[in-house]
């Protein structure tokens, strides 16, 4: 029976033509039969329906987005009436709680200076842990907050130039304000707004700014002052906003945000900070005149004073370093040069603690200090406790270097010391302390502690040692969490471990890594031997070696080069000889790209053209290699059976044997590795790609972008144009390699330092040889599970091994 | 030479290496399947439970379909918990397109589950029918009969003119 017939049986006998036949037919290249066509005629129904199905298509394969639904849709389709109202979207909160007051500014950057110094110095210094959020459930939505349930780093964020952070009150986001801008981010390090320079929380959900402009966290306000202005903001409402700066005569002016109004007092006053509970203001006197305040830091009295009324409370004089509320903000400690001062809020009595450095609060009577024998000491801090003012617990460490404390919320110290360049976190009721803490504090400059703990103490937020950085760390109750997890790098580098380490009987000069990264290729031999292809298995650490037919390998001055194509072929420079090996089979093919030619260039040590392959890459999406000889102003195309096919040009002639690397429609070649200068060329053939040089020893391709060693490192977009990587940034990076998944490592020979980043370029990681023992590092290469490999040359020319790097293991 | 040796069963040190990618990724998918303000946490708990049951992926190579799978259950189980605890707005990957009278949008949220996550994920996310029902845990027939019952169904719902009969039982024109 024929189609036809089928169809006009089918519309005969069900009186319609089928839903499926419909469907089919409202296809863009459906197409009905003569008797469907007939039907729809003057089928309505039908006619209707294809209709349905055919916006259905337009519907299903048009534009999709994010939009609001409400409820009640979920039953509409299928069960009963199915016309439905269209959903307006939520509108968008409200712009503020007050209104908008521009405040004309002029400030001196040294006050400036000296208070965002005075929050930089807070962040190495801890602050009490509040109670932990919980109950540790593992059904997604039962925490208030949406909070990252791996303990582990959860992002890395840029804290701009003259970084500071702080917890919104409810802990649900965090704010970094710098001279850059202040940025807001969710508790998983995503941005959720931008503003202007120094913004503080004015509760959980609006920031206001140094001109007293007040903003919902979502509405990204970037405008304000572009001069040095700041706020020094409660969270619950009010806020100092410092408005003047006299040139160094001590304190600022303020004006304050209070109820909604913004009161313009012209007080002259330094805002050092608030209790947690925004009742009380710490306003500080200084002097700035003398030079002791030249070269120690300022030094002055503040008054604790209750903001509703304005009554003095208490004063402590000649204040100058760390001050911390206790957390019923019923007492305060305050720094005091070498001594630290105890204050009863309700009394103003004021008890001395000699030698004694303020680290933070263990609880409401007991504050943890640093001794002047370097001791970690618990001192009683109310005439409560039988030794007022004496020493409760003490542990002896040795001081060295880079103080910074945490306390747990059972009020157990957890420390978190940066020393020799490691950073370590202990909990000190149960483990040697093995980190060094510093007694040695260079300029007193007094401020409020801070906490590093998001309010509910899910996350703890640890700014890198250089400043440059923010580390927020997931510290959750979860099996494996604390313990195991925070002492992975926060901020500071972590020693590097050598693993799995495997001999190489020859010097080699590259890590090649196959498409799965399960294996790595590279070329080595004896001088005046065939090469020897080598592959290393990662799996096994098993070394397979095949010698390539008709090369002579020199060590002194090797003219090898390895690429592995898409098909998995290995091409191999040898010589003027391009072979090409069969993993598979171990068949070889040679051929011998022409030594003459206008491109070919004397080599000026040689006198002569001497047009080895000195690099070779790979477009992936043709197959077509791209091969780069010693002096040679042209890239050679190659295809797969080995043909010359044509030829990409360059400026001028080079040694080019630093490496080539196609990405993004360009060929890009380090010309000579001794300066680092390179180039990249259009290798489509339709010249539609801008021709750019750089300045890098070693190159890699990294998803669209080209990662680019050097001085400072950094990278090339598709776009052709040069890039900063996100902070921090290593001054300098003599090697770079990319992996599975967007990874990368920088390495910088010179400080032995290793920076990993992930795909999307934040800093996942960094690492450092100890001092003196940073080994020969040739070259960096990714396994397929994103371990980094190094290739370490050792003290003699036969000393090479292949070595697996760990950070902090 | 020896032939290429297959992957090795992928350690915490490597999943975690991933932890970044991973849940940018889950996130994302999860936040288009309706989870809403949940959808970090489903990609966290996806996240969480595969570093449990790590010992369960025999091929590195599929982690990232392992998660999305155990992600693409963990939206569908948040989006119910909202649906029933809440009654306001949420937030997924909708159609943008408009018609008079009809809101397309709420017509495809309102599917039955099975069928919204197929035609999400083939439609709204571009997976291919396989993809999506690897993801889904399901047979890829599964996937392709809902699709087809979903775009039946929007297709009575947009009928022009007369309210036909849907076969499935509810009222169209």
């Amino acid at each position: 029976m024929s189609r036809l017939s089928q169809s006009l049986a089918a519309i005969l006998r069900r009186g319609h033509i089928d839903d499926v036949r419909l469907g089919a037919i409202a296809e863009a290249d459906g197409v009905g039969t003569a008797s469907e066509l007939e039907h729809l005629r003057f089928c309505r129904r039908c006619r209707s329906l294809l209709v349905g199905f055919r916006r259905t298509a337009g519907v299903l394969g048009g534009i999709w987005t994010d939009l609001a639904v409400q409820r009640g849709a979920e039953i509409a389709v299928g069960a009963g009436r199915v016309r439905l109202r269209r959903t307006d979207a939520p509108g968008r909160p409200g712009r503020g709680i007050g209104p908008r007051a521009a405040i004309p500014v002029a400030m001196a950057a040294v006050l400036v200076a000296v208070v965002v110094t005075a929050g930089l110095m807070t962040l190495r210094m801890g602050g009490l842990r509040p109670a932990a959020s919980g109950s540790g459930d593992s059904e997604a939505g039962a925490t208030p907050y949406g909070t990252p349930r791996l303990t582990a780093l959860v992002a890395r964020l840029p804290m701009g130039q003259w970084g500071t952070f702080s917890w919104a009150p409810d802990g649900m986001h965090v704010l970094i304000a710098s001279t850059n801008g202040s940025t807001v981010y969710d508790r998983f390090g995503n941005v959720t707004s931008s503003f202007g320079q120094f913004e503080g929380w004015l509760d959980s959900t609006h920031l206001i700014s140094g001109d007293g402009h007040v903003a919902g966290i979502d509405e990204s306000y970037t405008g304000g002052p572009t001069s040095n202005s700041w706020v020094v903001a409660n969270g619950h409402g009010s806020a100092a906003i410092i408005v003047a700066v006299p040139a160094c005569t001590g304190d600022p002016l303020i004006d304050w945000y209070k109820n909604g109004q913004y009161v313009k007092a012209g007080e002259k006053a330094t805002p050092y900070g608030w209790s947690s509970d925004g009742k009380l203001v710490l306003l500080g006197h200084l002097d700035c005149g003398s030079l002791d305040a030249e070269t120690q830091g300022w030094k002055g009295s503040v008054d604790v004073q209750d903001f509703a009324t304005g009554r003095v409370l208490a004063t402590v004089p000649n204040v100058r370093g760390q001050m911390a509320f206790n957390p019923s903000a019923t007492r305060l400690a305050a720094q005091s040069d070498q001594n630290l001062e105890i204050v009863d809020i309700a009394t103003g009595q004021v008890k001395t603690v000699p030698d004694a450095t303020l680290l933070g609060w263990s609880d409401d009577d007991r504050v943890y200090v640093l001794t002047s024998s370097g001791s970690l000491a618990q001192v009683g801090a109310t005439a409560a406790i039988p030794d007022f003012g004496g020493v409760v617990v003490n542990w002896e460490v040795p001081s060295s270097a880079g103080p910074a404390l945490e306390i747990d919320s059972a009020g157990h110290p957890i420390r978190i010391a940066a020393a020799n360049g490691k950073t370590t976190l202990l909990d000190l009721s149960a483990t040697d302390l093995t980190a060094a803490l510093d007694s040695t504090v260079g300029n007193q400059v007094s401020s409020l502690q801070k906490s590093l703990w998001s309010p509910d103490g899910g996350l703890l937020a640890v700014p890198s040692s250089d400043g440059t950085s923010l580390a927020l760390f997931s510290v959750t109750d979860l099996p494996g969490s604390v313990a195991s997890a925070l002492p992975t790098p926060i901020g500071s580098p972590q020693a590097i471990a050598e693993l799995d380490r495997s001999a190489i009987p020859w010097p080699v000069g590259g890590l090649t890594a196959d498409a799965t990264r399960n294996a790595f290729w590279f070329l080595g031999g004896d001088t005046g031997k065939p090469i020897d292809l080598c592959r290393y298995d990662v799996a096994t650490a098993k070394l397979s070696i095949a010698a390539i037919d008709g090369t002579v390998y020199n060590e002194k001055e090797p003219r090898d080069s390895l690429a592995i194509a898409p098909d998995g072929k290995l091409w191999i420079g040898a010589g003027l000889d391009l072979i090409v090996y069969d993993p598979d089979t171990g068949g070889q093919t040679h051929v011998t790209i022409p030594a003459t030619g206008p491109d070919v260039q004397p080599d000026p040590t040689l006198g002569q053209p001497d047009p080895w392959v000195a690099g070779i890459a790979f477009d992936a999406k043709n197959g077509v290699a791209l091969v780069a000889r010693n002096w040679v102003r042209s890239l050679a195309r190659v295809d797969s059976s080995l043909r010359v096919t044509g030829s990409v040009d360059v400026s001028d002639g080079f040694p080019m044997t630093g490496g080539v690397v196609f990405s993004g429609g360009r060929a890009f070649v380090v010309a000579d590795p001794a300066t680092g200068f390179g180039f990249g060329v259009d290798a489509t053939g339709m010249q539609t790609l801008s021709n750019l040089k750089f300045s890098a020893p070693s190159i890699a391709e990294w998803g669209d972008r080209l990662l680019t060693a050097g001085t400072p490192p950094g990278y090339i977009g598709s776009d052709g144009g040069g890039a900063a990587l996100i902070e921090p940034v290593p001054a300098t990076a003599d090697l770079v390699a990319t992996g599975p998944n967007g990874v990368a490592a920088l390495y910088d020979a010179r400080a032995g330092a290793i920076q990993l980043r992930d795909a999307e370029g934040k800093v996942s990681g960094q690492g450092v040889f100890p001092a003196g023992a940073a080994p020969h590092i040739v070259a960096l290469a990714f396994d397929g599970q994103g371990r980094l490999w190094a290739l370490e040359a050792g003290s003699t020319a036969y000393d090479y091994s292949l070595v697996r790097l760990s950070l902090g293991a | 030479m020896e032939a290429i040796a297959a992957g090795e069963m992928i350690d915490l040190e490597g999943f975690d290496s991933q932890y970044g990618v991973l849940f940018a990724d889950l996130t994302a998918l999860a936040r288009a399947l309706g989870a809403g303000p949940d959808a970090q946490d489903v990609a966290q708990e996806a996240l969480l439970h595969a570093r449990g049951h790590l010992d369960q992926l025999r091929d590195p190579e599929k982690l990232r379909a392992w998660v999305r799978c155990i992600a693409v259950r963990g939206a569908s189980r948040a989006r119910r918990r909202r649906v029933a605890a809440l009654d306001a707005q949420h937030v997924e990957r909708l159609p943008a397109a408009e018609l008079p009278d009809v809101d397309v949008a709420a017509a495809v949220a309102g599917l039955p589950e099975r069928e919204r996550i197929a035609v999400t994920l083939v439609y709204g996310l571009g997976y291919r029918q396989d993809e999506a029902a690897e993801l889904m845990g399901v047979a890829s027939g599964t996937v392709y009969s809902s699709v087809w019952r979903a775009r039946r169904k929007l297709a009575y719902l947009l009928a022009e003119d007369e309210p036909i009969a849907d076969p499935d039982g509810g009222t169209a024109r």
